[in-house]
């Protein structure tokens, strides 16, 4: 079955741009973070600067472009418009930059409890916005073709809601407000924020984009319908049964995550080895993603030592199948809504609108993609031998976002020039 | 050729991965003389195309095949409804 897309309701350029602009600068913010603080960023998942690198990549990064992305590709895709577009995108993009930097900071420096409010309320308003916003825009009529995207949408947002009700609560707790099991509830919290939102949410926009970009065959309907709901139920089921402590339900879920994610993981790469054209840069990104969350799977279930494995399958997850696929798309994205938007302008010639491949060249991509598989294989490696690899990780991630940055940059600055002269 | 039947270009971008299909397109309509029809075959319905088309003051008309491609016809508005 072919998609559709609807690019007749896209939002303006302006919407998601600042979005997918400023997300590579926490990157960079968070490996200054591992330059600076090296070993003690890698030795352990629970020290003050792993905690706010975690944040600055899953907030400031994933979770900024992703809904970045929302905003342009659920009226293109389900032909269902965010109401209030910009002023939706003005709050949640303020309380989410600024709630993920007072964050990090607190988490980093360990600053006064009074931060922890504060960046609790402003993630908390910028996370209600998203969900009131997105969950409006998906209880309208959208377009047929666009069901099995709209409901891993609503599934994911479901996760993103009980991530940020457990980090809230955690955040409370920090800022000296009742008491909770730390330990536990971080792991529920960890869990849910990246399979149930970051994994969720992008495994849905793939069953999309995959197909379109890469042109390979639709995804199987059951995998495409299934797995959204069926992902979404064993997650409940290991939350409840780790709450409980009935350790035999919670290896069941966990056993049960894992296959289906390796079935999707599977599929995908064996649509990219069936297909008969060269494989282009995005599906390099792609396979790296998979690849990474195939690890991912894998390490969960070896016998490391519990806090090791916890931080090699988050190194796993988090930079690489999020950081990938984000980066992938990003060098589509970003060239195609500068093109297209002059294309838009009629007072432009057609003559002198550039080429959407020459906006940011193919070559452009494939140096920031070698950069990151450079990095992300010290960023794996330091976690087995931090006090050696770690700073040289940092400076690794830092180059390969400099090179995102400068090559997105490059786009809006062309836009710009274009649109005023 | 009749003076009511314009002449036709053909462009055949079935099968292109996005945005391709639309650069093409547009490619082809900036060398088309201003009294002929460009016929496109083309997988799926191609909504961004059309708000471009609009602004540069061209017409379109799309008809479904049974293989689930499209036929689009497009050609420039006469004066009068500029």
């Amino acid at each position: 079955m072919q998609r559709t897309l609807n690019y007749g309701a896209m939002p303006s350029i302006w919407v998601p741009l600042p979005f997918l602009l400023t997300a590579p600068c926490f990157v960079f913010a968070a490996a200054l973070l591992l330059m600076w603080q090296g070993e003690a960023a890698l030795v352990s998942r629970w020290t003050p600067v792993t905690l706010a690198m975690t944040h600055l990549l899953t907030l400031g990064f994933l979770t900024m472009t992703i809904v970045g992305a929302l905003f342009q590709i659920l009226p293109v895709v389900a032909g269902t418009a965010i109401a209030l577009a910009r002023p939706v995108a003005v709050l949640s993009w303020c309380g989410l930059a600024g709630g993920t930097a007072v964050l990090a900071s607190a988490l980093g420096l360990g600053l006064s409890p009074g931060f922890y409010v504060t960046a609790a309320s402003m993630l908390g308003l910028a996370g209600l916005v998203v969900l009131m916003a997105v969950g409006a825009a998906i209880s309208h009529r959208y377009a047929p073709a666009a069901q099995p995207l709209v409901a891993g949408v609503r599934l994911a947002m479901s996760g993103l809601a009980v991530t940020m009700g457990l980090g809230g609560a955690l955040a409370m707790v920090l800022a000296g407000h009742g008491t909770l099991d730390v330990l536990l509830f971080t792991d529920v919290h960890a869990f849910w924020g990246l399979v149930g939102w970051i994994v969720a949410l992008t495994a849905a926009v793939s069953f999309q984009v995959i197909p379109m970009f890469q042109g390979t065959p639709a995804y199987p309907r059951a995998l495409e319908q299934g797995m959204p709901a069926l992902l979404f139920v064993l997650m409940l089921a290991w939350s409840a049964a780790a709450l409980l402590k009935v350790p035999g339900l919670q290896l069941a879920a966990e056993i049960g995550v894992g296959a289906l994610l390796a079935t999707y993981v599977a599929t995908t790469l064996l649509f990219f080895h069936r297909r008969k054209r060269k494989a282009d840069i995005g599906t390099c990104y792609w396979s790296l993603a998979m690849a990474c969350l195939a690890l991912a799977i894998l390490v969960r279930f070896l016998p490391f030592e519990r806090d090791q494995r916890a931080l090699l399958t988050g190194v796993l997850v988090i930079a690489g199948f999020g950081m990938s696929a984000v980066n992938g798309m990003l060098y589509k994205i970003v060239p195609f809504l500068v093109w297209y938007h002059l294309q838009c302008d009629a007072r432009l010639g057609r003559e002198r609108v550039p080429g959407v491949k020459s906006i940011v060249e193919e070559a452009r991509a494939l140096r920031q993609l070698r950069w990151h598989v450079v990095a992300l294989g010290l960023l794996l490696a330091s976690s087995l031998a931090p006090s050696v690899l770690a700073r040289p990780a940092g400076l690794f991630m830092m180059l390969a976002m400099f090179l995102l940055i400068r090559d997105l940059g490059g786009a809006l600055r062309l836009f710009l020039r274009l649109r005023q002269s | 050729m009749s003076a009511s039947t314009p002449a036709t270009a053909f462009l055949d971008v079935s099968g292109l991965p996005p945005p391709e299909p639309m650069e093409q397109i547009l490619e082809a309509l900036a060398t088309l003389a201003p009294d002929m029809v460009l016929q496109v075959l083309i997988d799926r319905e191609p909504f961004p195309l059309y708000r471009v088309l609009e602004r540069h003051a061209y017409r379109h008309q799309l008809a479904p095949r049974d293989d689930g491609r499209f036929d689009l016809s497009i050609q420039r508005r006469p004066c009068s409804e500029h």
